[in-house]
């Protein structure tokens, strides 16, 4: 967060993109909700420090 | 009284070393044995547990054309004179004299073991160089300040060669504090001890913030650099996406050698072999103390998300998938450093054809 | 509420029939509080050795250091929740010995680090333990007792000596009485400035096996939500230290130096408004919650015109407080906040592991992991013995007995207090 421009908020600091408490092919569907999302904000324009969240 | 003399060698260029001035600024290395110049007022100054045996003089343009080089050059000619000190200029706001002094003086601290001190004025390019390498005094812009520079580094050699600990340190190191001997701090970090305990500080210092006081935060935050963002990606099928990760991912037995706090390096991993599609047995470790790295383990998708981004290359939603993903462990690792290792992955990453990167943190 | 507590000071120790204090002299018979310790049947036996400043001794797998109290009057419960039934804490009389301290070992750890303690040399003359007689405890675990389960009955160990020791202090003269009075006055009763203290309980990182360490009226604290407390709750053993110190034991709970502080201003330069305690989280969702919670108990239930801010040690905990801050700061709550810097090389700013126009004030509450080398000055071991590894984040093996080690500070008790009372600031040199 300090000055990088595109920044989606993960899951957890242990698992930034998962959830131990999920079954696996949920926890792979959630995991892939993640990725989309930061490929659309690759996609987006930004000029500030934007936090994204999914 | 002790009666160790202390060896000391004083660079200096070739106008203070009395052989000219621009005209003279290409002249090589010349040694002489005895104090040249102002290097006869530090004589003075420093007393006689301290002995200038060699002056060396050199050339500003001669030096500057390629400093690393030119102080190797003259750790050479040094060798084996074995001091025990090296005082380099003072240099006042002189560009390529500062620089100069400057990669003397490191070049003693790191070839040959010994303290390196030099005098210049803060806004001398050598300053921002050098002062995390060496000890740079503060001095005024000219030459009129030469006798108060030159008690400056006096003051520093006596405390640095003769001083013992700095009391006032909790590691106890021979250590002077830049405010009291004047030089440019040289950015390390050390508890100090202080007659006020924090709670009291806390208090009194928010109390005058309070009442709309002068008050001094004891960390005063930055700022941040801002720089253009990036243009966002068009194409998506047409990206190669590589990711990066700073969760401390290696394979096990660490064999570049992270550190799980502090690390300074970085390694990329062949995405192949570190996550074969067919899922067989791999051995990773985490190499990182500042989180409970059990999920990780469990499923490094967790943290690299190599199963989603083959997913999404299989449909074609994105092109590909760089081969190799790049890891470090960031626990703890001062910023400049973090920032150093950003610019050599993407340095890497530039070899490559790679549209955007996804970076996993902890 | 009014919280006394009366010193006794304790200035040697001696091995005697019956344990109990005569003439500033702790006489003390270690069967007898082998006894009363095995009252937790899960430990088989308990090693107890006394030991006196300047002795070559090294204590190490520290998992608690504590000061000797106990409540007075019938009924009253010491360390409740741990030791005696729970019961609010915080009023009527406790006695404190002072010039001893009671040093809990788990010689049977499996954590990545401990604390220990050096009465000699160069750690000894860093830390205030080694100037304090202490009484080494060094339990061992019944048979088939579980790990963490055996992480708690040391520490309660510890407690309950503690309050052992205290108790043989009846009748004994009073060297000082300090008094804790506050009923928090309403906003409006007064002019001068209300200050209120984030008390950062806990942080969830360093959770061993995934088990939080109970310090909170004898439970745990992980999904604690902001809530308010009495400082005289948290000097009076309602709180105590995580299993691992990290700057942070009981003691120096009990002593609280922030708290003191405040109590010490209070009615002349300030009100001493409240304490909201809150905990750091894992979940960024679950963090704004807890600030905005934090940040309105300071507002609207205590009335704060400013409040400090402390942490646990590591560095999740320093976003968590600096989110806390951000809210307050919001509310028009001025704020100072604890901060560690955690590298010895760069500058201080660089060591702000956070980012906030609004955060104004910061006080450096030690460089917690600045290395010291320290040659060995020990030729007893307590709690480990030579081979014991001392932890070191290279990738060196170094133990107890080596010639010389080096280590981070908060790993030596006594060293660092992330409650503000140790002497030290950091700079940048």
């Amino acid at each position: 967060m300090i000055g990088v421009k595109r920044v989606l908020v993960g899951a957890s600091i242990t698992s930034p993109l998962g959830n131990p408490m999920l079954p696996r092919e949920a926890e792979k569907s959630l995991r892939r909700a993640y990725i989309e999302k930061a490929l659309k904000i690759l996609q987006t324009d930004v000029s500030t420090c934007e936090i994204f969240h999914l | 009284m002790s009666d160790k003399q202390w060896r000391v060698v004083h660079y200096i260029n070739q106008f203070f070393g009395q052989f000219g001035g621009e005209d003279q600024a290409d002249m090589g290395f010349v040694l002489k044995r005895e104090p040249v110049g102002p290097g006869l007022t530090l004589a003075k100054e420093l007393g006689d547990d301290f002995e200038i045996v060699t002056t060396l003089i050199c050339g500003d343009n001669y030096f500057a054309r390629d400093p690393e080089e030119r102080s190797r050059e003259a750790h050479a000619l040094l060798k084996e004179i074995d001091p025990d000190l090296l005082i380099a200029g003072p240099a006042f706001a002189a560009g390529r004299y500062g620089v100069a002094c400057g990669a003397m003086c490191k070049r003693a601290v790191e070839e040959m073991g010994i303290p390196g001190i030099t005098g210049m004025f803060e806004e001398n390019p050598g300053v921002a160089l050098y002062c995390e390498e060496t000890f740079i005094c503060e001095t005024g812009d000219s030459v009129r300040d030469m006798l108060p520079s030159l008690k400056r580094i006096t003051r520093l050699a006596v405390q640095l060669l003769k001083g013992g600990e700095n009391p006032r340190l909790v590691c106890r190191e021979n250590l002077p504090s830049p405010q009291e001997f004047e030089y440019y701090s040289r950015g390390v970090i050390r508890n100090e001890y202080t007659p006020e305990s924090t709670a009291e500080r806390a208090v009194r210092l928010l109390l005058a913030k309070i009442k709309g006081e002068h008050y001094v935060s004891e960390i005063v935050p930055e700022r941040m650099e801002s720089y253009q963002a990036p243009a966002p990606i068009e194409d998506l099928d047409q990206c190669v996406i590589a990711l990066v990760s700073d969760g401390g991912l290696a394979p096990k037995g660490n064999p570049d050698g992270f550190s799980g706090r502090g690390n300074l390096v970085w390694s990329t991993y062949e995405v192949e072999s570190f996550f074969p599609e067919d899922e067989a047995d791999q051995e990773y470790e985490i190499v990182h103390t500042g989180y409970f790295p059990d999920q990780v383990i469990e499923d490094p998708y967790r943290l690299v998300p190599i199963d989603v981004l083959r997913e999404l290359k299989a449909e074609g939603v994105i092109a590909g998938i760089h081969p190799a993903f790049f890891s470090t462990s960031g626990n703890a690792t001062v910023a400049k450093r973090c920032a150093h290792i950003g610019e050599e992955m993407a340095e890497e990453m530039r070899k490559y054809e790679i549209d955007a990167v996804i970076l996993t943190s902890t | 509420m009014k919280l006394e507590i009366e010193y006794l000071d304790i200035l040697s120790v001696e091995s005697g029939e019956e344990t109990q204090i005569e003439d500033h002299t702790l006489i003390l018979n270690t069967d007898e509080l082998e006894r009363e310790l095995l009252k937790d049947g899960r430990l088989a036996s308990v090693d107890i050795h006394t030991i006196c400043p300047g002795e070559h001794v090294r204590v190490l797998n520290l998992l608690d250091v504590i000061q000797p109290r106990c409540r007075l009057g019938d009924g009253a419960s010491n360390f409740p929740g741990f030791v005696d039934p729970l019961q609010t804490v915080g009023h009527g009389k406790t006695r404190a010995l002072r010039g001893v301290c009671v040093l809990v070992s788990n010689p049977h750890t499996q954590r990545k680090y401990s604390a220990f303690l050096d009465m000699s040399g160069v750690a000894g003359e860093m830390s205030r333990y080694a100037g304090q007689i202490g009484i080494s405890l060094s339990p061992h675990p019944a048979p088939a007792v579980a790990e963490r389960d055996f992480e708690d009955a040391v520490k309660i160990a510890g407690l309950r000596a503690a309050a052992f020791l205290a108790l043989r202090g009846e009748g004994q003269p009073v060297a000082e009485t300090e008094v804790f009075d506050l009923d928090i006055p309403f906003p409006g009763a007064s002019e001068l400035p209300r200050i209120a203290y984030y008390f950062q309980l806990y942080s969830p990182q360093h959770d061993h096996l995934g088990i939080s360490d109970p310090i909170f009226y004898g439970t745990q604290v992980r999904g604690l939500r902001p809530t308010l407390l009495h400082p005289n709750e948290i000097l009076d053993g309602g709180v105590v230290g995580a299993h691992t110190i990290r700057s942070l034991d009981t003691y120096t709970v009990q002593n609280h130096a922030l708290i003191r502080e405040l109590y010490a201003r209070h009615g002349s330069e300030l009100i001493f408004a409240g304490i909201v305690c809150g905990v750091a989280v894992l979940d960024p969702a679950d963090r704004n919650l807890n600030a905005q919670m934090a940040a309105n108990l300071a507002k609207n239930a205590l009335g704060a015109d400013g409040i400090i801010l402390t942490k646990i040690h590591g560095g999740l905990p320093h976003v968590d407080l600096a989110r806390v801050a951000e809210e307050c700061e919001k509310q028009g709550i001025k704020t100072a906040l604890f901060n560690q810097p955690l590298i010895s090389k760069g500058r201080l700013p660089e060591t702000v592991p956070f980012t906030s126009d609004m955060l104004d004030l910061i006080i450096t509450a030690g460089a917690t992991l600045e290395r010291i080398r320290v040659p060995l000055s020990a030729d007893t071991f307590l709690g480990g013995d030579e081979n014991t590894k001392i932890y070191s984040p290279d990738p060196v093996i170094q133990r107890a007995g080596d010639a010389s080690i080096e280590v981070e500070q908060f790993l030596i008790a006594g060293v660092h207090d992330l409650l503000g009372g140790s002497l030290i600031v950091v700079k940048n040199y």
